[in-house]
């Protein structure tokens, strides 16, 4: 049982260090994806 | 015994960490999914831009910009923007030599890991013109004709332009600047470099008509406008900037004015810039030899490390640093050096061709604010691939399929709105019926050819320049990075690249390369002996 706290515990740990991975990921692409969006709007205008 | 109350313990301690684990799996789920839709967005993006005649390393310095450089790179390979690995298998080469006589094919590989084919070396090792002038050829049908009618006296861009090889008088400059001063914004910054770029006869030649036109200058971010005819530069920091934006845009109207083949097409840009990044490296590279300085891959981006070659400027670098001359002398006179700088910028134009050739976008703009974008794409899954997402400007529904005739209504049904679907289904026939229709226009090969051979004549000019620089170094005892400054260096350069641009521009078919290092030869017979 005290294995499976153990284990528990990690895997949340390495899911928390994850998503914080992602976040820094997301955060990154969707500033790539206004920068492209603009140019896409306004290259559609021209 | 507490056996049990150490279980009640553990259990109560259990319960907590088990439902956050849940939860935090179901997060990161729903995170990954964010992510993948967000990867899916960014690719499409950059493929409908890349439809539009954006170059992929234009694309790629859109993101610079916000990012830097190192991110933006980072992030081009972390989104997987990938051609599908195309092998060539180097062992054929040969057999493939009869895909286009006198060319040899070569396989270029871009550090993402795609694979490209370029076909422009001749089969002695250099790199020709087309023949048939395609910088300045004339479209049979321009798309616009409100600049036009030619230049008097042909500006030489492919072998002259901006090299300053042959010069005006700068009173003659001031008096072209004076007469048409109310088409000049004011502007000190602009203005000195104004008179200084136009001290370039070809670049005087192209101000001039430009001016007799009734085109403005104006100060800002670079643009040319035909109508009304303008040109705006200036805002860019450094002397060395605001004259490469000026000789850009001017590069613009001259082949506006011209009713060049390259300009003239229906696609944004047009494929103009990828000869003026070309000329624009080869102003680059003059300006900071004749200012005393290395050229740098900040301004030179062959020089920089997009294939497999890596990059030349990386490898300059580390000669340098320990200080290993006779290791820089047969880096820069190898073969592998005026074929990474070739390779580095044509993975552009083939990236460009490799999309066009496998693949187009239908869009439709629905009633409901969102944008149905259609990608076919032949080395696309056999599945039908959706994805939706959410952009600052409106909803994006995508669908990759490798083969129109894939899609039904019942895939499209769900997302369009009522009484829309019927034009969509019958602009899916149309493509159905012409498998050319939207597809993005390919830079032909006599096109690629004169990239190819405009990035050899760079080449050779910065693998000379290098050479004399070594040379000299250690003639006299100094470091490469001071003999720049040294007024030796620099009259042997000013020679050299006189002496290449007038028989390159009297005989295109001289090879480049060899040309370039029999004229620094004889220089350097003079000199050593």
């Amino acid at each position: 049982m005290k294995k499976t706290i153990i284990n528990n515990k990690q895997e949340l740990q390495d899911i928390k260090v994850k998503r914080a991975k992602l976040a820094e990921e997301k955060s990154k692409f969707e500033q790539a994806l206004d920068i492209l969006d603009k140019k896409l709007t306004k290259s559609k205008n021209e | 015994m507490n056996n049990f109350e150490t279980i009640e313990t553990s259990n109560s301690k259990i319960e907590e960490p088990e439902q956050t684990l849940e939860e935090e799996k179901k997060f990161l789920e729903q995170d990954e999914k964010e992510l993948h839709g967000l990867m899916q967005g960014l690719r499409s993006h950059v493929g409908v831009l890349l439809h539009r005649g954006f170059s992929m390393v234009a694309i790629m310095g859109l993101l610079s910009g916000a990012l830097g450089k190192v991110n933006a790179e980072e992030l081009v390979k972390q989104v997987g923007f990938v051609e599908p690995k195309v092998q060539i298998d180097d062992a054929n080469i040969e057999d493939r030599d009869v895909m286009r006589e006198g060319r040899v094919a070569e396989s270029v590989q871009h550090n993402f890991g795609n694979i490209y084919e370029l076909q422009s070396r001749s089969i002695d090792g250099e790199f020709y013109p087309s023949g048939k002038n395609t910088i300045f050829e004339r479209a049979e049908s321009p798309v616009d004709i409100l600049v036009s009618g030619g230049f008097a006296e042909d500006p030489q861009i492919l072998h002259r332009y901006a090299m300053f090889v042959e010069t005006i008088d700068v009173e003659d400059v001031d008096s072209l600047l004076e007469e048409h001063s109310e088409q000049i914004q004011d502007d000190q910054g602009a203005q000195e470099a104004l008179r200084e770029a136009l001290q370039d006869k070809f670049v005087y030649l192209v101000a001039k008509q430009f001016l007799e036109d009734g085109g403005e200058f104006y100060f800002g971010r670079g643009r040319y406008t035909p109508d009304p005819l303008g040109i705006i530069f200036g805002d860019n920091a450094g002397a060395q900037g605001i004259q490469k934006t000026l000789i850009h845009e001017l590069q613009h109207y001259a082949f506006d004015k011209q009713d060049a083949a390259i300009s003239e097409i229906e696609a944004s840009g047009g494929f103009d810039h990828n000869f003026i990044g070309a000329i624009d490296d080869r102003f680059d590279i003059i300006y900071a030899i004749s200012h005393g300085e290395i050229p740098s891959s900040d301004d030179v981006q062959p020089m920089s490390n997009y294939t497999i070659n890596g990059g030349i400027e990386e490898q300059i670098n580390d000669f340098l640093e320990n200080n290993d001359i006779s290791g820089l002398q047969q880096f820069v006179e190898s073969d592998k050096f005026i074929t990474t700088y070739v390779q580095t910028d044509m993975v552009t134009c083939l990236s460009i061709n490799e999309h066009a050739k496998n693949s187009r976008y239908l869009i439709f703009e629905l009633s409901n604010g969102a944008v149905l974008r259609l990608k076919e794409d032949y080395r696309a899954a056999d599945e039908i691939d959706v994805n939706t997402f959410d952009a600052q400007s409106g909803k994006y529904i995508d669908f990759t399929v490798n083969n129109l005739e894939s899609l039904s209504i019942e895939n499209l049904e769900q997302f369009v709105p009522d009484g829309e679907l019927d034009n969509i289904i019958d602009s899916i026939e149309l493509h159905k019926n012409d498998p050319d229709k939207s597809r993005g226009p390919m830079i032909n090969n006599d096109q690629i050819d004169d990239i190819a051979y405009l990035n050899a004549y760079n080449a050779s000019i910065l693998q000379q320049s290098i050479r004399l620089a070594a040379i000299l170094s250690e003639k006299m005892g100094v470091s490469v990075e001071d003999v720049y400054r040294h007024e030796q260096y620099q009259e042997i350069f000013t020679t050299f690249i006189k002496e290449l641009s007038d028989k390159q521009s009297a005989d295109e078919k001289s090879p480049v390369n060899q040309s370039a290092r029999q004229i620094m030869d004889s220089q350097l017979a003079s000199l050593l002996s």
